[in-house]
């Protein structure tokens, strides 16, 4: 494998990507660090349930949850042993988002003989009706651990305000009634669609020597590239939002609640909107912000109120979240900041203090953890973003782009307000 | 890596870890002193009150306006407990200047020593007495944490460390600001202090902003809080409660019988990750693979009180199950049934987050910040070493130490 290298001049460090000639994309991002942390990751998370495999030209659609139940049983022997034991000295983990899995490990020795057994095992699919039985128990007590955590059902429930049809609603792990239904069949059927290495990337963030992975991929990744592309097919998603309220009732101290405003952009410069929806927010509701400062001080909210812009391709959002006495009143006050801004233009002193503020967060990334930068990176990348280009893209960000997004983003109507009771 | 230490004043010492690779900096200042009830609460509100406003940075906005111009630096305050020691620190987390358009260290620190020991918005008090509330109150809110916290309660009643850390409601409802600015006065001029720096920074400038900042502060007694550790009680205390959940949580408290300095303590950490401290342990592989009982079960140590928690989410009928398979692994623990193979395993992950630290400000503070309050100087070098040696004997001696105090479990409403 050829990689070519690329040096940041901003972070005085080195990065090499290459493509295998099975399609699947390395990327090493060089680090000084004690730890190397690496992934194997899909383009492939819980709203993948419908799908054109290639070479064949029926949709496929599958129950929820099954690219979490995989993620659980990839790590499954065909010797019945777990993936966990084959690594030594390492942080062994994996998980599901909304649009990717990823197995990963991080270590400081023996970095090299991990990644081996990391691209073994995620290549050995092994479902036996037995082995996928019991797994069955331990999902399902994943799943009622989220159905006792109010943070959790306050989320998805303002995203199913949000979207009608779009799979971004459902829980990622799916419901125990769906999690029962799982079939070896199936998981194969996604697995062999989905874990192709044309739809996956490897990367990796450490003292890794390049050639040497390298060599690793060719002789683990024997796989070419296969005939036609994976077609995800997502439903026809209206631009307006299902409800504009939502209410549960769980054993907490305080009601929790999550606001969320649906973005109907989609794709195009998503990372550019990323960085000026961020500092809009910021500018809104940060904690300098006149909004904050008011009902912080009156009590209404507390240090857990925040904002921030979330989305995938096809999905995204601006979600303010919090504890309040008030929810409704919280809502109402950011729906006036947003009315008082469109009115009064974007304060510009702000603005530059929320830019300056994105700039720092991203070296802060950039300088920590091994694992926070590897998982930013993939997530991005899987979105067809280089996160790498975020100071050059930070540049272009004008106050002007911040009015624009006010304007396209911030609508009353298509925001979704979920509250979460405490139980009388 | 190495911790280099410089005596300011008898009872503030500052100490440098520093290490060019990084790309931030973490500046802490902390100031120990015994737990007690009364501290707990108002060391909890008086870290809310300095994250609120000093002479500098008048109300908490101004100090989130300085923050964001030093490139969304952060200001952490807060109290907590190790064992029996109650901590409250003030930190900065700032990116270092060589990654900065323009410099930023200097303002920082100002910063940071003025929310450290000028703090002076006693308007928030009132406020933030009900901000403290709610967090006590929301630790419900996590079950998982929530059970934790009443089994610390129940097996350490009436000694320090089962006091909650962040203070009672009735207590706090009673602070007026005179108390908790009374409290600020005895906490800066007579705490043991650590001035810690992390990270990529400018050793001079540091000294000689921190050396300024403790200019005007006197002498204090050094020296810090280790509680005595106990063996098991005797008599198994067993609680159930009942919330309106659909998972039961269990958690169960036992003792290790090692001392903090004891030198089976590094066999103790085996025996902790063997046991449950990893997907490679055996509650991990019989509790959750073999019996499918649950998603979690595992264990976790704490060296300062000499106690190890075990604590797993399970259905509320598999209580039994759950709990014969927990000591079942135990005793099979004690029985020296572990390979060398696992054994091996185990320590290769233990060396492995101990070799991970260097890595990050936080956890590299953390680490030292353990070792200053046992009065220890063991590098992370010797840390690993130590543990590499660890015997199977030790271990099993180790394990045979290990006495059960409390079980405790968060059932559901239907249960009563």
């Amino acid at each position: 494998m050829i990689f070519t290298k690329k040096y940041d001049e901003l972070l005085r460090e080195e990065t090499y990507t290459a493509e295998h000639k099975s399609g699947l994309k390395v990327i090493v991002i060089k680090k000084n660090t004690a730890k190397s942390y690496a992934t194997f990751s899909t383009r492939y998370g819980s709203i993948n349930t419908e799908f054109v495999v290639p070479g064949e030209n029926e949709v496929t659609k599958v129950i929820d949850g099954v690219a979490h139940f995989l993620e659980h049983k990839v790590f499954e022997q065909p010797d019945g042993s777990s993936a966990f034991s084959l690594f030594k000295g390492a942080n062994v983990n994996a998980f599901t988002s909304f649009d990717v899995t990823n197995y990963l490990f991080s270590c400081t020795d023996y970095f090299y003989e991990n990644f081996r057994n990391l691209l073994s095992y995620v290549q050995t699919p092994y479902f036996t009706a037995e082995n996928v039985e019991k797994e069955k128990g331990i999902i399902c007590q994943e799943v009622r651990m989220y159905d006792d955590d109010a943070g959790q059902v306050c989320f998805y429930n303002c995203l199913k305000g949000m979207y009608k049809n779009h799979p971004v609603h459902t829980e990622i792990a799916g419901s125990v009634e769906e999690v029962m239904k799982t079939t070896p069949e199936l998981l194969y059927k996604c697995y062999n669609t989905f874990y192709h290495p044309s739809n996956m990337a490897i990367i990796c963030v450490g003292n890794i020597d390049p050639e040497k992975l390298g060599d690793i991929v060719d002789e683990l990744i024997t796989k070419e590239k296969p005939e036609g592309e994976i077609q995800q097919v997502f439903p026809e998603e209206p631009e307006e939002i299902v409800s504009a309220e939502s209410e549960a009732y769980f054993e907490i101290a305080k009601p929790q609640f999550m606001l969320g405003f649906k973005d109907a952009r989609t794709g195009g410069e998503m990372l550019k909107r990323e960085i000026v929806s961020e500092a809009l927010i910021q500018v809104l509701t940060g904690r300098s912000s006149p909004l904050y400062e008011r009902l912080y001080s009156e009590g209404v909210i507390n240090r857990y109120f925040g904002g921030y812009y979330e989305y995938g391709t096809s999905f995204g959002y601006a979600a303010f979240s919090g504890e309040s006495s008030e929810p409704k009143a919280v809502a109402e006050a950011i729906y006036a900041e947003i009315d008082h801004v469109k009115d009064e233009g974007i304060d510009p002193e702000a603005w530059n203090r929320a830019m300056n503020l994105l700039y720092g967060r991203y070296i802060r990334l950039m300088g920590g953890d091994v694992e926070n930068i590897g998982n930013s990176y993939m997530f991005s990348f899987h979105r067809g973003i280089d996160l790498l280009t975020y100071p050059e893209v930070w540049k272009t960000v004008t106050i002007e782009d911040g009015e624009a997004c006010l304007r396209e983003l911030f609508d009353r109507e298509k925001a979704s307000l979920s509250i979460v009771y405490p139980k009388k | 890596m190495n911790i280099t230490k410089h005596a300011l004043k008898k009872g503030i010492d500052l100490y440098f870890i520093r290490d060019e690779k990084f790309k931030t900096y973490m500046a802490s200042v902390l100031f120990h002193r015994p737990l007690n009830r009364e501290g707990a609460s108002k060391g909890a509100l008086l870290a809310q009150v300095l994250r609120c406003g000093n002479e500098l940075h008048p109300s908490a906005k101004e100090i989130d306006v300085a923050l964001e111009e030093l490139y969304g630096a952060s200001l952490y305050c807060s109290s907590g407990k190790r064992g029996e020691e109650q901590v409250i620190r003030v930190a900065m987390e700032a990116v270092c200047d060589a990654f900065l358009p323009a410099p930023a260290f200097d303002k920082a620190m100002e910063l940071l020593f003025a929310a450290a020991f000028k703090g002076n918005n006693r308007g928030s008090v009132e406020q933030e007495k009900k901000n403290l509330i709610d967090r006590i109150r929301g630790q419900i809110n996590d079950k998982r944490y929530y059970a934790s916290l009443r089994l610390n309660e129940i097996m350490f009643d009436g000694r320090p460390y089962g006091i909650n850390s962040i203070g009672y409601e009735e207590d706090v409802e009673k602070i007026t600001p005179d108390d908790l600015f009374g409290f600020y006065d005895e906490v800066i001029n007579t705490s043991a202090m650590s001035i810690i720096f992390t990270g990529n920074f400018d050793e001079a400038a540091a000294m000689a902003a921190a050396k300024k900042a403790v200019e005007a502060l006197p002498e204090r007694e050094a020296g810090h809080t280790l509680a005595e550790i106990t063996g098991g009680a005797g008599e198994v205390r067993r609680v159930t409660e009942h919330l309106d959940v659909t998972q039961g949580k269990l958690a169960m408290g036992l003792y290790t019988g090692i001392a903090h300095n004891d030198p089976l303590i590094y066999a103790q950490m085996v025996m902790n990750g063997l046991y449950g401290g990893s997907v490679n342990s055996k509650l991990f592989n019989n509790v959750r693979e073999r019996l499918s009982l649950c998603y979690y079960a595992s264990s976790r140590a704490d060296r300062m009180m000499g106690v190890m928690t075990v604590s797993s989410g399970i259905e509320f009928q598999n209580f039994d199950a759950a709990y014969n398979e927990i000591m079942a692994q135990l005793q099979a623990m004690k029985d020296g049934d572990f390979s060398d193979e696992e054994i091996d395993v185990i320590k290769k992950e233990i060396c492995n987050s101990f070799r991970s630290r260097v890595d990050a400000v936080e956890a590299l503070e953390d680490y030292y910040t353990t070792q200053i309050l046992l009065g220890s100087d063991v590098s992370i070098e010797e840390t690993i070493e130590n543990i590499e040696n660890v015997t199977r004997e030790q271990i099993k001696e180790a394990a045979g130490r290990v006495a059960l105090d409390t079980v405790y479990f968060l059932a559901g409403k239907e249960e009563a």
